[in-house]
Protein backbone atom coordinates (compact mmCIF):
# COMPACT_ATOMS: atom_id res chain seq x y z
CA UNK A 1 0.00 0.00 0.00
CA UNK A 2 1.32 3.38 -0.96
CA UNK A 3 0.25 6.39 1.10
CA UNK A 4 1.14 9.96 0.21
CA UNK A 5 0.79 12.61 2.93
CA UNK A 6 0.45 16.28 2.03
CA UNK A 7 2.44 18.36 4.47
CA UNK A 8 2.87 22.07 4.86
CA UNK A 9 5.91 23.75 6.33
CA UNK A 10 4.97 26.88 8.22
CA UNK A 11 6.61 29.54 10.37
CA UNK A 12 6.68 28.67 14.07
CA UNK A 13 3.15 29.30 15.44
CA UNK A 14 4.75 30.69 18.59
CA UNK A 15 5.53 33.75 16.43
CA UNK A 16 2.42 33.98 14.29
CA UNK A 17 1.69 36.25 11.44
CA UNK A 18 4.94 37.99 10.67
CA UNK A 19 4.47 39.56 7.31
CA UNK A 20 6.85 40.91 4.80
CA UNK A 21 5.73 44.57 4.60
CA UNK A 22 6.76 44.84 0.95
CA UNK A 23 4.66 41.91 -0.31
CA UNK A 24 2.17 41.26 2.52
CA UNK A 25 2.95 37.56 2.33
CA UNK A 26 3.74 35.60 5.43
CA UNK A 27 7.48 35.69 5.99
CA UNK A 28 8.89 32.30 5.18
CA UNK A 29 12.59 33.01 5.36
CA UNK A 30 12.87 31.92 8.98
CA UNK A 31 13.17 28.27 9.82
CA UNK A 32 10.01 26.48 8.77
CA UNK A 33 8.56 23.68 10.83
CA UNK A 34 6.09 20.89 10.15
CA UNK A 35 2.54 22.20 10.57
CA UNK A 36 1.16 20.41 13.61
CA UNK A 37 -2.13 19.82 11.72
CA UNK A 38 -0.19 17.67 9.27
CA UNK A 39 1.66 15.62 11.89
CA UNK A 40 -1.62 13.78 12.51
CA UNK A 41 -1.76 12.79 8.83
CA UNK A 42 1.83 11.52 8.97
CA UNK A 43 1.11 9.50 12.12
CA UNK A 44 -2.11 8.07 10.65
CA UNK A 45 -0.26 7.04 7.47
CA UNK A 46 2.50 5.31 9.45
CA UNK A 47 -0.08 3.43 11.53
CA UNK A 48 -2.01 2.34 8.42
CA UNK A 49 1.11 0.98 6.74
CA UNK A 50 2.19 -0.75 9.96
CA UNK A 51 -1.17 -2.45 10.41
CA UNK A 52 -1.26 -3.43 6.71
CA UNK A 53 2.05 -5.19 7.32
CA UNK A 54 3.88 -3.29 4.61
CA UNK A 55 3.81 -0.36 2.30
CA UNK A 56 5.29 3.01 1.86
CA UNK A 57 4.63 6.47 3.28
CA UNK A 58 5.82 9.38 1.15
CA UNK A 59 5.43 13.09 1.64
CA UNK A 60 4.53 15.81 -0.77
CA UNK A 61 5.02 19.50 -0.07
CA UNK A 62 5.30 22.80 -1.83
CA UNK A 63 7.51 25.78 -0.98
CA UNK A 64 8.83 28.69 -2.98
CA UNK A 65 12.30 28.52 -1.42
CA UNK A 66 13.35 24.88 -1.17
CA UNK A 67 12.74 24.68 2.59
CA UNK A 68 12.99 21.16 4.00
CA UNK A 69 13.03 21.64 7.81
CA UNK A 70 9.45 20.45 8.29
CA UNK A 71 9.90 17.58 5.86
CA UNK A 72 12.88 16.29 7.84
CA UNK A 73 10.70 16.12 10.96
CA UNK A 74 8.12 13.97 9.13
CA UNK A 75 10.90 11.81 7.63
CA UNK A 76 12.32 11.35 11.14
CA UNK A 77 8.89 10.13 12.27
CA UNK A 78 9.22 7.35 9.69
CA UNK A 79 8.18 8.47 6.20
CA UNK A 80 10.36 6.96 3.47
CA UNK A 81 10.90 9.93 1.22
CA UNK A 82 9.51 13.22 0.03
CA UNK A 83 8.72 15.16 -3.09
CA UNK A 84 9.15 18.90 -2.72
CA UNK A 85 7.80 21.16 -5.41
CA UNK A 86 9.94 24.24 -5.16
CA UNK A 87 10.00 27.12 -7.59
CA UNK A 88 10.47 30.85 -7.09
CA UNK A 89 7.39 31.35 -9.28
CA UNK A 90 5.22 29.74 -6.58
CA UNK A 91 5.35 32.76 -4.23
CA UNK A 92 1.82 34.10 -3.71
CA UNK A 93 0.03 30.97 -4.94
CA UNK A 94 -3.59 30.74 -3.73
CA UNK A 95 -5.41 27.65 -2.48
CA UNK A 96 -6.59 26.59 -5.94
CA UNK A 97 -3.08 26.94 -7.41
CA UNK A 98 -1.60 25.02 -4.47
CA UNK A 99 -4.07 22.19 -5.04
CA UNK A 100 -3.23 22.10 -8.74
CA UNK A 101 0.52 21.86 -8.08
CA UNK A 102 0.20 19.23 -5.34
CA UNK A 103 -2.22 17.20 -7.48
CA UNK A 104 0.29 17.16 -10.34
CA UNK A 105 3.04 15.94 -8.01
CA UNK A 106 0.76 13.33 -6.40
CA UNK A 107 -0.39 11.87 -9.71
CA UNK A 108 3.27 11.02 -10.53
CA UNK A 109 3.44 9.01 -7.29
CA UNK A 110 0.32 6.84 -8.01
CA UNK A 111 -0.75 6.36 -4.37
CA UNK A 112 -3.60 4.20 -3.07
CA UNK A 113 -4.39 6.79 -0.46
CA UNK A 114 -3.65 10.50 -0.08
CA UNK A 115 -3.81 11.93 3.45
CA UNK A 116 -3.87 15.59 4.43
CA UNK A 117 -4.52 17.68 7.52
CA UNK A 118 -7.93 19.30 7.72
CA UNK A 119 -6.56 22.82 7.47
CA UNK A 120 -3.25 24.58 7.82
CA UNK A 121 -2.61 26.52 11.00
CA UNK A 122 -1.51 29.67 9.17
CA UNK A 123 -3.49 30.25 5.95
CA UNK A 124 -6.45 28.45 7.44
CA UNK A 125 -8.63 28.11 4.37
CA UNK A 126 -9.30 24.39 4.94
CA UNK A 127 -10.03 24.01 1.24
CA UNK A 128 -6.87 22.58 -0.30
CA UNK A 129 -7.52 18.86 0.41
CA UNK A 130 -10.94 18.97 -1.22
CA UNK A 131 -9.52 20.89 -4.18
CA UNK A 132 -6.73 18.32 -4.62
CA UNK A 133 -9.37 15.57 -4.75
CA UNK A 134 -11.29 17.66 -7.28
CA UNK A 135 -8.18 18.16 -9.42
CA UNK A 136 -7.27 14.44 -9.29
CA UNK A 137 -10.91 13.45 -9.77
CA UNK A 138 -10.74 10.98 -6.89
CA UNK A 139 -13.29 10.60 -4.07
CA UNK A 140 -12.62 12.36 -0.78
CA UNK A 141 -13.62 12.04 2.85
CA UNK A 142 -12.81 14.83 5.30
CA UNK A 143 -12.46 15.04 9.09
CA UNK A 144 -11.45 11.41 9.58
CA UNK A 145 -10.97 10.22 13.14
CA UNK A 146 -10.36 6.61 12.17
CA UNK A 147 -9.31 5.03 8.85
CA UNK A 148 -9.36 1.42 7.69
CA UNK A 149 -8.35 0.03 4.33
CA UNK A 150 -10.30 -3.03 3.25
CA UNK A 151 -9.75 -4.45 -0.18
CA UNK A 152 -10.18 -1.64 -2.64
CA UNK A 153 -12.13 0.50 -0.21
CA UNK A 154 -11.31 3.01 2.47
CA UNK A 155 -13.64 3.08 5.49
CA UNK A 156 -13.61 6.20 7.59
CA UNK A 157 -15.20 7.38 10.79
CA UNK A 158 -15.90 10.95 9.84
CA UNK A 159 -16.19 13.24 12.86
CA UNK A 160 -19.51 15.05 13.22
CA UNK A 161 -20.76 17.38 15.93
CA UNK A 162 -22.82 14.70 17.62
CA UNK A 163 -20.57 11.72 16.96
CA UNK A 164 -19.38 10.28 13.68
CA UNK A 165 -20.54 8.99 10.30
CA UNK A 166 -19.31 5.71 8.85
CA UNK A 167 -18.29 6.71 5.33
CA UNK A 168 -16.82 4.55 2.63
CA UNK A 169 -15.35 5.09 -0.83
CA UNK A 170 -13.13 3.22 -3.28
CA UNK A 171 -9.37 3.84 -3.49
CA UNK A 172 -7.49 5.78 -4.69
CA UNK A 173 -9.02 8.40 -2.44
CA UNK A 174 -8.09 11.48 -0.45
CA UNK A 175 -8.83 11.57 3.28
CA UNK A 176 -8.24 14.55 5.55
CA UNK A 177 -7.33 13.71 9.13
CA UNK A 178 -8.83 15.59 12.09
CA UNK A 179 -6.22 17.09 14.39
CA UNK A 180 -5.82 15.35 17.74
CA UNK A 181 -7.23 11.94 16.81
CA UNK A 182 -3.87 10.17 16.98
CA UNK A 183 -0.78 10.96 19.00
CA UNK A 184 2.02 11.92 16.60
CA UNK A 185 5.17 10.02 17.60
CA UNK A 186 8.28 11.90 18.64
CA UNK A 187 11.12 11.23 16.23
CA UNK A 188 13.73 8.99 17.86
CA UNK A 189 17.41 9.90 17.72
CA UNK A 190 17.88 7.08 15.22
CA UNK A 191 14.99 8.42 13.19
CA UNK A 192 16.45 11.91 13.13
CA UNK A 193 19.81 10.60 11.94
CA UNK A 194 18.18 8.39 9.29
CA UNK A 195 16.03 11.29 8.06
CA UNK A 196 19.12 13.20 6.99
CA UNK A 197 19.85 10.54 4.39
CA UNK A 198 16.30 9.97 3.15
CA UNK A 199 15.57 11.13 -0.38
CA UNK A 200 13.90 14.50 -0.96
CA UNK A 201 13.19 14.87 -4.66
CA UNK A 202 13.00 18.52 -5.61
CA UNK A 203 10.86 19.37 -8.61
CA UNK A 204 10.26 22.68 -10.30
CA UNK A 205 7.14 23.66 -12.17
CA UNK A 206 8.49 22.72 -15.58
CA UNK A 207 9.18 19.18 -14.34
CA UNK A 208 5.47 18.96 -13.52
CA UNK A 209 4.46 20.50 -16.83
CA UNK A 210 2.80 23.45 -15.12
CA UNK A 211 2.91 26.85 -16.77
CA UNK A 212 4.49 29.19 -14.21
CA UNK A 213 2.09 32.01 -15.16
CA UNK A 214 -0.87 29.87 -14.04
CA UNK A 215 0.34 29.78 -10.41
CA UNK A 216 2.08 32.17 -8.02
CA UNK A 217 1.12 35.79 -7.79
CA UNK A 218 0.12 35.97 -11.46
CA UNK A 219 -2.05 32.88 -11.43
CA UNK A 220 -3.76 33.80 -8.18
CA UNK A 221 -6.89 35.83 -8.56
CA UNK A 222 -6.72 36.67 -4.87
CA UNK A 223 -4.27 39.25 -3.67
CA UNK A 224 -3.51 40.01 -0.04
CA UNK A 225 -3.75 43.75 0.66
CA UNK A 226 -2.94 43.67 4.34
CA UNK A 227 -3.05 41.52 7.44
CA UNK A 228 -3.96 42.94 10.84
CA UNK A 229 -4.42 41.64 14.35
CA UNK A 230 -7.99 40.63 15.03
CA UNK A 231 -9.46 42.92 17.64
CA UNK A 232 -8.23 41.80 21.03
CA UNK A 233 -10.75 41.63 23.81
CA UNK A 234 -10.11 44.01 26.67
CA UNK A 235 -10.03 42.69 30.20
CA UNK A 236 -13.29 43.34 31.99
CA UNK A 237 -13.97 43.29 35.67
CA UNK A 238 -11.49 41.32 37.76
CA UNK A 239 -12.65 40.16 41.20
CA UNK A 240 -10.26 38.97 43.92
CA UNK A 241 -11.77 36.23 46.04
CA UNK A 242 -12.49 37.55 49.54
CA UNK A 243 -14.61 34.55 50.37
CA UNK A 244 -17.63 35.86 48.48
CA UNK A 245 -16.48 35.14 44.92
CA UNK A 246 -19.24 32.55 44.44
CA UNK A 247 -21.87 35.20 45.21
CA UNK A 248 -20.36 37.52 42.62
CA UNK A 249 -20.43 34.70 40.09
CA UNK A 250 -24.08 33.98 40.89
CA UNK A 251 -24.87 37.65 40.41
CA UNK A 252 -23.06 37.69 37.06
CA UNK A 253 -24.85 34.53 35.86
CA UNK A 254 -28.10 36.11 36.98
CA UNK A 255 -27.45 39.22 34.88
CA UNK A 256 -26.94 36.97 31.86
CA UNK A 257 -30.18 35.17 32.76
CA UNK A 258 -28.37 31.83 32.89
CA UNK A 259 -29.90 31.21 36.31
CA UNK B 1 -26.07 43.27 -15.25
CA UNK B 2 -24.56 41.02 -12.67
CA UNK B 3 -26.00 37.62 -11.93
CA UNK B 4 -27.77 36.46 -8.84
CA UNK B 5 -26.39 35.46 -5.43
CA UNK B 6 -26.62 31.77 -4.64
CA UNK B 7 -26.39 30.67 -1.04
CA UNK B 8 -25.78 27.03 -0.15
CA UNK B 9 -28.15 26.07 2.66
CA UNK B 10 -26.78 23.19 4.68
CA UNK B 11 -28.95 20.29 5.77
CA UNK B 12 -28.57 16.63 6.59
CA UNK B 13 -31.30 14.32 5.27
CA UNK B 14 -33.74 17.22 5.26
CA UNK B 15 -32.75 18.46 8.72
CA UNK B 16 -31.73 22.11 8.45
CA UNK B 17 -28.29 22.84 9.91
CA UNK B 18 -28.08 25.35 12.78
CA UNK B 19 -25.71 27.37 10.54
CA UNK B 20 -28.40 27.85 7.85
CA UNK B 21 -29.72 31.00 9.54
CA UNK B 22 -26.27 32.56 9.36
CA UNK B 23 -25.95 31.74 5.66
CA UNK B 24 -29.39 33.07 4.74
CA UNK B 25 -29.03 36.25 6.83
CA UNK B 26 -25.64 37.04 5.29
CA UNK B 27 -26.87 36.33 1.76
CA UNK B 28 -30.03 38.45 2.07
CA UNK B 29 -27.99 41.31 3.47
CA UNK B 30 -25.44 41.07 0.63
CA UNK B 31 -28.27 40.90 -1.92
CA UNK B 32 -29.73 44.12 -0.52
CA UNK B 33 -26.38 45.90 -0.62
CA UNK B 34 -25.66 44.82 -4.21
CA UNK B 35 -29.32 45.10 -5.36
CA UNK B 36 -29.22 41.55 -6.60
CA UNK B 37 -31.59 38.64 -6.47
CA UNK B 38 -30.68 36.16 -3.73
CA UNK B 39 -31.57 32.49 -4.04
CA UNK B 40 -31.16 29.67 -1.55
CA UNK B 41 -29.70 26.43 -2.91
CA UNK B 42 -31.19 23.27 -1.43
CA UNK B 43 -29.50 20.07 -2.56
CA UNK B 44 -31.46 16.83 -2.85
CA UNK B 45 -35.11 15.81 -2.77
CA UNK B 46 -35.00 15.63 1.03
CA UNK B 47 -34.53 19.41 1.21
CA UNK B 48 -37.63 20.25 -0.80
CA UNK B 49 -39.67 21.21 2.26
CA UNK B 50 -37.08 23.61 3.66
CA UNK B 51 -38.13 26.57 1.51
CA UNK B 52 -40.50 28.04 4.10
CA UNK B 53 -37.72 28.12 6.68
CA UNK B 54 -35.51 29.98 4.21
CA UNK B 55 -38.33 32.51 3.75
CA UNK B 56 -38.21 33.39 7.44
CA UNK B 57 -34.82 34.97 6.81
CA UNK B 58 -36.19 37.08 3.96
CA UNK B 59 -34.84 35.08 1.04
CA UNK B 60 -37.49 35.00 -1.69
CA UNK B 61 -36.17 32.41 -4.12
CA UNK B 62 -34.87 28.90 -3.76
CA UNK B 63 -33.61 26.23 -6.09
CA UNK B 64 -34.10 22.65 -5.05
CA UNK B 65 -31.64 20.47 -6.97
CA UNK B 66 -32.78 16.91 -7.52
CA UNK B 67 -31.21 13.79 -9.00
CA UNK B 68 -31.21 10.12 -8.01
CA UNK B 69 -27.50 10.58 -7.19
CA UNK B 70 -28.35 13.22 -4.56
CA UNK B 71 -30.18 10.88 -2.19
CA UNK B 72 -27.59 11.41 0.55
CA UNK B 73 -24.71 13.80 1.25
CA UNK B 74 -21.49 13.59 -0.72
CA UNK B 75 -19.09 16.49 -1.32
CA UNK B 76 -18.53 15.58 -4.98
CA UNK B 77 -22.18 15.04 -5.90
CA UNK B 78 -23.36 18.12 -4.02
CA UNK B 79 -20.52 20.20 -5.45
CA UNK B 80 -21.19 19.08 -9.01
CA UNK B 81 -24.95 19.70 -8.57
CA UNK B 82 -24.20 23.32 -7.64
CA UNK B 83 -21.84 23.57 -10.61
CA UNK B 84 -24.69 22.41 -12.89
CA UNK B 85 -26.98 25.08 -11.43
CA UNK B 86 -24.26 27.73 -11.79
CA UNK B 87 -23.87 26.80 -15.44
CA UNK B 88 -27.59 27.46 -15.94
CA UNK B 89 -28.06 30.69 -13.98
CA UNK B 90 -24.58 32.35 -14.16
CA UNK B 91 -24.43 33.64 -10.57
CA UNK B 92 -22.08 36.43 -9.50
CA UNK B 93 -21.60 34.99 -6.01
CA UNK B 94 -21.86 31.54 -4.43
CA UNK B 95 -21.91 31.70 -0.64
CA UNK B 96 -21.96 29.35 2.33
CA UNK B 97 -21.08 29.38 5.99
CA UNK B 98 -17.61 28.01 6.69
CA UNK B 99 -18.70 24.88 8.50
CA UNK B 100 -16.98 21.58 7.64
CA UNK B 101 -19.64 20.85 5.06
CA UNK B 102 -20.05 24.42 3.82
CA UNK B 103 -16.35 24.71 3.07
CA UNK B 104 -15.88 21.30 1.51
CA UNK B 105 -18.84 21.62 -0.83
CA UNK B 106 -17.75 25.05 -2.05
CA UNK B 107 -14.13 23.84 -2.37
CA UNK B 108 -15.47 21.20 -4.77
CA UNK B 109 -17.43 23.88 -6.62
CA UNK B 110 -14.34 26.12 -6.83
CA UNK B 111 -12.11 23.28 -8.06
CA UNK B 112 -14.67 22.27 -10.68
CA UNK B 113 -15.31 25.82 -11.91
CA UNK B 114 -11.66 26.82 -11.46
CA UNK B 115 -12.86 29.90 -9.58
CA UNK B 116 -11.20 31.51 -6.55
CA UNK B 117 -12.65 30.63 -3.14
CA UNK B 118 -12.35 33.00 -0.18
CA UNK B 119 -12.99 30.77 2.81
CA UNK B 120 -13.87 31.92 6.34
CA UNK B 121 -14.64 35.53 5.44
CA UNK B 122 -15.99 38.15 7.79
CA UNK B 123 -16.63 40.94 5.27
CA UNK B 124 -17.67 40.69 1.60
CA UNK B 125 -17.88 43.91 -0.41
CA UNK B 126 -17.91 44.83 -4.06
CA UNK B 127 -15.77 47.74 -5.22
CA UNK B 128 -13.89 47.66 -8.52
CA UNK B 129 -13.13 44.08 -7.54
CA UNK B 130 -14.34 41.92 -4.66
CA UNK B 131 -12.98 43.18 -1.34
CA UNK B 132 -12.93 40.48 1.29
CA UNK B 133 -11.75 40.25 4.86
CA UNK B 134 -11.06 36.72 6.02
CA UNK B 135 -9.58 35.15 9.12
CA UNK B 136 -6.14 33.54 9.34
CA UNK B 137 -4.37 31.62 12.10
CA UNK B 138 -7.65 30.41 13.50
CA UNK B 139 -9.09 33.91 13.78
CA UNK B 140 -6.23 35.74 15.49
CA UNK B 141 -5.34 37.60 12.28
CA UNK B 142 -7.55 39.29 9.71
CA UNK B 143 -6.48 39.25 6.09
CA UNK B 144 -7.81 41.79 3.59
CA UNK B 145 -7.81 40.37 0.10
CA UNK B 146 -8.91 41.55 -3.32
CA UNK B 147 -10.42 38.92 -5.56
CA UNK B 148 -10.41 39.60 -9.26
CA UNK B 149 -13.01 37.28 -10.72
CA UNK B 150 -16.43 37.51 -12.36
CA UNK B 151 -17.63 34.77 -10.05
CA UNK B 152 -16.88 35.00 -6.34
CA UNK B 153 -17.06 31.89 -4.20
CA UNK B 154 -16.91 32.68 -0.49
CA UNK B 155 -17.80 31.23 2.87
CA UNK B 156 -18.57 33.30 5.94
CA UNK B 157 -16.57 32.48 9.04
CA UNK B 158 -18.79 30.26 11.20
CA UNK B 159 -20.36 32.17 14.12
CA UNK B 160 -19.43 35.59 12.70
CA UNK B 161 -22.96 36.36 11.45
CA UNK B 162 -25.87 36.87 13.83
CA UNK B 163 -28.87 35.09 12.27
CA UNK B 164 -31.87 37.43 11.96
CA UNK B 165 -35.43 36.64 10.99
CA UNK B 166 -36.88 39.01 8.44
CA UNK B 167 -40.08 40.73 9.63
CA UNK B 168 -43.32 40.48 7.69
CA UNK B 169 -45.18 37.88 5.67
CA UNK B 170 -42.37 36.30 3.72
CA UNK B 171 -43.09 34.31 0.62
CA UNK B 172 -40.67 32.13 -1.24
CA UNK B 173 -40.71 30.74 -4.74
CA UNK B 174 -39.09 27.29 -4.81
CA UNK B 175 -38.03 26.05 -8.21
CA UNK B 176 -37.12 22.39 -8.57
CA UNK B 177 -34.18 21.88 -10.91
CA UNK B 178 -33.42 18.39 -12.08
CA UNK B 179 -29.67 18.12 -12.58
CA UNK B 180 -27.87 15.57 -14.75
CA UNK B 181 -25.10 13.97 -12.71
CA UNK B 182 -22.65 11.24 -13.58
CA UNK B 183 -23.65 8.33 -11.28
CA UNK B 184 -19.97 7.43 -10.68
CA UNK B 185 -19.65 10.67 -8.69
CA UNK B 186 -21.76 9.03 -5.99
CA UNK B 187 -18.89 6.77 -4.95
CA UNK B 188 -18.58 8.20 -1.43
CA UNK B 189 -21.30 6.59 0.65
CA UNK B 190 -22.46 7.28 4.22
CA UNK B 191 -23.16 3.83 5.72
CA UNK B 192 -24.25 4.92 9.17
CA UNK B 193 -24.64 7.99 11.40
CA UNK B 194 -23.53 7.36 14.97
CA UNK B 195 -24.64 9.70 17.75
CA UNK B 196 -22.40 9.84 20.78
CA UNK B 197 -23.79 12.94 22.46
CA UNK B 198 -27.54 13.37 22.88
CA UNK B 199 -29.09 16.82 23.05
CA UNK B 200 -27.03 19.96 22.72
CA UNK B 201 -23.54 19.65 21.29
CA UNK B 202 -20.51 21.63 22.32
CA UNK B 203 -20.78 23.90 19.29
CA UNK B 204 -24.48 24.68 19.81
CA UNK B 205 -24.61 24.81 23.63
CA UNK B 206 -25.54 28.20 25.10
CA UNK B 207 -23.48 27.53 28.22
CA UNK B 208 -20.08 25.84 28.17
CA UNK B 209 -18.27 25.07 31.42
CA UNK B 210 -14.72 24.30 30.49
CA UNK B 211 -11.73 23.10 32.47
CA UNK B 212 -7.99 23.27 31.96
CA UNK B 213 -4.86 22.03 33.64
CA UNK B 214 -5.99 23.75 36.83
CA UNK B 215 -8.76 21.18 37.29
CA UNK B 216 -5.98 18.79 38.24
CA UNK B 217 -7.51 15.39 37.44
CA UNK B 218 -10.20 13.51 35.52
CA UNK B 219 -12.21 13.28 38.77
CA UNK B 220 -11.99 17.05 39.17
CA UNK B 221 -14.34 17.39 36.20
CA UNK B 222 -17.25 15.99 38.22
CA UNK B 223 -17.83 19.47 39.68
CA UNK B 224 -17.78 21.02 36.22
CA UNK B 225 -20.22 18.37 34.99
CA UNK B 226 -22.56 19.18 37.85
CA UNK B 227 -22.43 22.92 37.20
CA UNK B 228 -22.93 22.41 33.45
CA UNK B 229 -25.97 20.19 34.14
CA UNK B 230 -27.46 22.81 36.48
CA UNK B 231 -27.02 25.52 33.84
CA UNK B 232 -28.21 23.36 30.94
CA UNK B 233 -24.79 23.45 29.32
CA UNK B 234 -21.98 21.20 28.20
CA UNK B 235 -18.50 20.53 29.52
CA UNK B 236 -15.50 21.50 27.43
CA UNK B 237 -11.80 21.37 28.06
CA UNK B 238 -8.42 22.60 26.93
CA UNK B 239 -5.79 20.62 25.14
CA UNK B 240 -3.71 20.08 28.29
CA UNK B 241 -6.68 18.09 29.60
CA UNK B 242 -6.99 15.79 26.59
CA UNK B 243 -3.21 15.34 26.52
CA UNK B 244 -3.42 14.14 30.12
CA UNK B 245 -6.21 11.76 29.20
CA UNK B 246 -8.70 13.39 31.59
CA UNK B 247 -11.32 14.01 28.87
CA UNK B 248 -11.82 12.79 25.33
CA UNK B 249 -10.86 14.87 22.30
CA UNK B 250 -14.54 15.44 21.44
CA UNK B 251 -14.72 17.78 24.46
CA UNK B 252 -11.74 19.87 23.40
CA UNK B 253 -12.31 23.53 22.61
CA UNK B 254 -9.74 25.13 20.35
CA UNK B 255 -8.07 25.22 17.00
CA UNK B 256 -7.58 21.45 17.01
CA UNK B 257 -10.93 20.86 18.65
CA UNK B 258 -14.38 22.41 18.50
CA UNK B 259 -14.99 26.10 17.90
CA UNK B 260 -17.80 27.30 20.10
CA UNK B 261 -19.99 30.38 20.39
CA UNK B 262 -22.05 30.07 23.60
CA UNK B 263 -23.85 32.87 25.44
CA UNK B 264 -21.39 32.28 28.24
CA UNK B 265 -18.10 30.47 28.41
CA UNK B 266 -16.99 29.61 31.94
CA UNK B 267 -13.26 28.90 31.72
CA UNK B 268 -12.00 27.20 34.89
CA UNK B 269 -8.26 26.88 35.39
CA UNK B 270 -7.55 27.54 31.71
CA UNK B 271 -4.52 29.70 30.92
CA UNK B 272 -5.84 30.57 27.45
CA UNK B 273 -3.06 29.79 24.97
CA UNK B 274 -3.75 31.16 21.50
CA UNK B 275 -4.73 27.70 20.18
CA UNK B 276 -7.43 27.50 22.85
CA UNK B 277 -8.48 31.11 22.52
CA UNK B 278 -9.32 30.85 18.81
CA UNK B 279 -11.82 28.10 19.65
CA UNK B 280 -13.46 30.17 22.39
CA UNK B 281 -13.20 33.73 21.05
CA UNK B 282 -16.68 33.74 19.50
CA UNK B 283 -18.25 33.33 22.98
CA UNK B 284 -20.56 36.25 23.78
CA UNK B 285 -19.50 36.42 27.42
CA UNK B 286 -16.51 34.92 29.14
CA UNK B 287 -16.15 34.23 32.85
CA UNK B 288 -12.64 33.15 33.82
CA UNK B 289 -11.91 31.47 37.13
CA UNK B 290 -8.18 31.22 37.72
CA UNK B 291 -5.64 31.60 40.49
CA UNK B 292 -3.26 33.37 38.10
CA UNK B 293 -4.12 37.01 37.61
CA UNK B 294 -1.78 37.21 34.61
CA UNK B 295 -3.33 34.27 32.71
CA UNK B 296 -4.32 35.14 29.13
CA UNK B 297 -7.86 34.01 29.76
CA UNK B 298 -8.16 36.41 32.71
CA UNK B 299 -6.90 39.36 30.66
CA UNK B 300 -9.41 38.65 27.87
CA UNK B 301 -12.47 37.70 29.91
CA UNK B 302 -15.30 40.16 30.45
CA UNK B 303 -15.50 38.91 34.02
CA UNK B 304 -12.69 37.22 35.89
CA UNK B 305 -12.53 35.82 39.38
CA UNK B 306 -9.13 35.23 40.96
CA UNK B 307 -9.89 32.20 43.05
CA UNK B 308 -9.31 28.48 43.45
CA UNK B 309 -11.90 26.76 41.27
CA UNK B 310 -12.02 23.82 43.70
CA UNK B 311 -13.44 26.15 46.35
CA UNK B 312 -15.55 28.47 44.29
CA UNK B 313 -17.28 25.98 41.94
CA UNK B 314 -18.80 23.87 44.76
CA UNK B 315 -19.97 27.09 46.43
CA UNK B 316 -21.62 28.23 43.19
CA UNK B 317 -23.28 24.82 42.79
CA UNK B 318 -24.64 24.98 46.35
CA UNK B 319 -26.01 28.47 45.81
CA UNK B 320 -27.71 27.58 42.51
CA UNK B 321 -29.30 24.54 44.17
CA UNK B 322 -30.39 26.56 47.20
CA UNK B 323 -32.11 29.13 45.01
CA UNK B 324 -33.93 26.48 43.05
CA UNK B 325 -35.15 24.45 46.01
Amino acid sequence: MKVVVCVKQIPDPALPGELDPSTNYLKRDDKLILDESDSYGVEMALQLVESAGGGDVSLVSMAPNGAVGGLRTALAMGAEGAVLVSDAALAGTDALGTAKVLAAAISRMSPDLVLAGVESSDGYTGTVPEMIAGALNIPSITFAKQIQIEGGNVKVQRQTEAGYDDVECPTPALVSVTAGVVEPRYPSFKGIMAAKKKPVEELDLSALGIDSSSVGKNGARQETVQVTDAEERQAGEIIEDDGDAHEKIIEFLGELKVI
Amino acid sequence: MMGEILVFVEHDQGQLSPSAGEALTAARELGERLSQKTAAVLVGQAAEGLGTMCAEYGVQFAYCLTSPVLSDYGPETWGQAIVELANQCSPSVILSVGTDRGNEVLAQVAARLSAPFAANSTVVQRGDAWEITRVQWGGSLLEDIVVDSELLIASYNHHSIEPAFFPGDNEIEVRTVEVELDPTLGRTVIRDRVTLTEGVTLSTASVVVSGGRGVGSAEGFAQLEELADLLGGRVGCSRAVTNNGWRSHTDQVGQTGTRIAPEIYIACGISGAIQHWVGAMASKNILAINTDREANMVTKAGYAVIADLHEVIPAVIEEVKRRRS
